[in-house]
């Protein structure tokens, strides 16, 4: 089971002088019930990588295998369940209207009209959205956030059994970070997610795992700890270690033990807080 | 006569818009030269809009937009609205006209009359502020999305504006880019470029001269940064959150941790923490 990439890589127009290598020799195991956090620098591949997961860009080298099936180049897409959900929300939409944008997915999936208008009615409030309001608004008149919300329900509308996000929540409000998160929360036990982000604040505190991408190639891809605990790969990929994690290392080097690197602020301040009184008694 | 960018009582509605209230009812502000302006607001509060009124893309239902004191909404004199407020938009999708990327850069000031060497200079030097020297000949459809964003604020640098309007430019960039681009606003205030930075992010606005957030098409906070962090304004019902260094202090204050100082940021907490 799971979505599986291995020894991938790719280059853009090959065997032209525009060649772009954008990824080399990334390994990758996506799991339901786990969530990956990608991160990396701009350009680094991570937009690629997903293209490649989702059957939407095939790899000049390296195979695919979805649920054990191999060789997914040709069946991984939609249908098969892996739904993705571009960077520029933008090029994901082109409906008339917001609901039958929606709609279009789980209609593809084979869903009848009034089965597929449902689930639309029920994913755009997930996000945030009355349909009462924006059903039946054009996509193209709506402001950026709303755009964003929208190009997220019709992926969220066709359940996928794997959810590739490309940077989420860019663009969105606090309300609608919330909301994500909350879609994202109750989704994790029964999907595979997998975020491209650049707030790694907002999402290494519920991700499992990390792929740290450094001009295409991999830095670190392992459980969320271990890197909190030993960021070496983050700083080598030219991230920053967010502020939070930065406290807690701080705080162990003036000697007050701190029992494990998270950067989720409130489970953060907890632990920083019990290794201080620690130190106090 | 001041020199500024000036919104006095603008409204505006997009036609055929659906809802019963406009984007924008009554705003009134205004950026002066060599001041960062940083605009907040809810997804749909009006942000945007402001955007595109702000150099005559759209022009107001009511009220006048004024740059200089030149209104926005005579034909006639367009461009010299349009030369002296650049503008970076929120989709640089929809802002990239270029077939290459120093072409793109160079489109805004050779449409501004600028001679062939200087263009030069200032495409090399816009190019290399942003992180894309190396890039000059890249179809910009092929670009990453963070490259893509640099590549919109590279062609607004260009020419140079007296005034900068940034539409959330830094949603798609790396903390590294996010930064840079911080770093560039801040040059350009003390060289006398006034600047508007539309943005989620309370803590992009700490550097920032005065707030403002709109709410449903209405302006309802004007002030300091610091007031609005620190103040008493409820941030949820505005669509507004604390960065995530001072969501951690409060719970370390919750926690019973003292921290005296006003903590924003891991080096002021780290501070009031082990001085
Ligand atoms: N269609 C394309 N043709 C040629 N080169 C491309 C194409 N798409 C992307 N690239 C290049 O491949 C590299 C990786 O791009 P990618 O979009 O995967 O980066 P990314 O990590 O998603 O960056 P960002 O954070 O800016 O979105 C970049 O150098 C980019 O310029
Ligand atoms: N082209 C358009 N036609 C009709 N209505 C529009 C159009 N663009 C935006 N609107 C509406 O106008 C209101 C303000 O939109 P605007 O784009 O200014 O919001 P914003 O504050 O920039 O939001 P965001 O944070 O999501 O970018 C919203 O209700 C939006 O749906
Ligand atoms: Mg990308
Ligand atoms: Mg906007």
């Amino acid at each position: 089971m799971g979505l599986k990439l291995t020894d991938i890589s790719h280059t853009y127009a090959p065997t032209t002088p525009f060649a772009v290598e954008a990824l080399a020799n990334i390994d990758l195991n996506i799991e339901v019930g786990r969530t990956l956090v990608i991160l990396g620098p701009t350009g680094s591949g991570k937009s690629t990588l997903l293209g490649i997961a989702c059957g939407l860009v095939r790899p000049t080298l390296g195979s695919l295998a979805l649920d054990g099936v191999n060789d997914a180049g040709v069946l991984v897409g939609r249908e098969a369940g892996v739904g993705l959900v571009f960077q520029a929300p933008e090029n994901q939409l082109f409906a008339e209207f917001v609901l039958d944008d929606v709609a279009f997915g789980p209609l593809n999936l084979g869903l009848g009209r009034e089965a597929a208008l449902e689930r639309a009615r029920d994913s755009l409030p997930a996000v945030g959205m009355d349909p009462a309001v924006f059903g039946d608004r054009s996509p193209f008149a709506l402001s950026g956030g709303e755009a964003r919300r929208v190009a997220l329900a019709g992926v969220l509308a066709m359940k996928p059994a794997y959810l590739l996000l490309d940077e989420p929540t860019a663009g969105l409000d606090a309300r609608g970070r919330d909301g994500v998160l909350a879609v994202l929360d109750e989704l994790a036990p029964t999907t595979g997610i997998v975020i491209v982000t650049h707030d790694a604040e907002e999402f290494l505190g519920r991700a499992d795992d990390v792929l740290v991408l450094a001009q295409g190639r991999s830095e670190y891809w392992g459980p969320v700890e271990g890197l909190l605990a030993n960021p070496a790969p983050l700083l080598a990929a030219g991230l920053v270690l967010p502020d939070v994690v930065r406290v807690l290392h701080d705080a162990r080097d003036v000697g007050v033990p701190i029992e494990l690197f998270t950067a989720d602020p409130v489970r953060a301040a907890r632990i920083l807080a019990a290794g201080l009184a620690k130190v106090r008694s | 006569m001041y020199r500024m960018l000036e919104f006095s009582g603008v409204s505006y509605d997009y036609p055929g818009h659906g809802t019963d209230q406009p984007a924008l009812t009554d705003m009134t502000c205004s950026i002066g030269q060599g001041e960062i302006v940083a605009l907040l607001g809810a997804n749909g509060s009006g942000k945007s809009t402001l955007v595109r009124l702000s150099n005559g893309i759209l022009v107001p239902s009511a009220g006048t937009v004024r740059v200089d004191g030149i209104p926005t909404d005579d034909d006639e004199l367009i461009w010299e609205v349009r030369s002296r407020v650049g503008v970076v938009f929120q989709n640089p999708d929809n802002q990239i006209v270029g077939t290459v990327v120093e072409e793109e850069v160079a489109f805004g000031p050779e449409n501004l009359g600028v001679k062939r060497n200087e263009l030069r200079s200032r495409v090399d030097e816009a190019l290399a502020a942003v992180g894309l020297t190396g890039l000059e000949r890249r179809e910009p459809h092929l670009l990453s999305g963070g490259q893509k964003q640099r590549l919109a604020i590279a062609g607004a640098l260009a020419m140079r504006p007296g005034y900068l309007v940034l539409d959330e430019p830094t949603s798609m960039l790396d903390p590294a880019g996010r930064s840079d681009v911080l770093g560039i606003i801040d040059r350009l205030r003390d060289s006398g470029t006034g600047i508007l930075h539309v943005t989620h992010h309370l803590a992009d606005t700490l550097g920032a001269d005065r707030v403002l957030v709109l709410h449903k098409g209405r302006l309802v906070y004007e002030g300091l940064p610091d007031e609005l962090l620190f103040g008493a304004l409820d941030l949820t019902a505005l669509g507004l959150r604390l960065p995530a260094a001072m969501r951690f202090a409060e719970e370390l204050r919750r926690q019973g941790v003292t921290l005296t100082a006003r903590a924003r940021d891991a080096s002021s907490i780290g501070e009031a923490l082990w001085g």
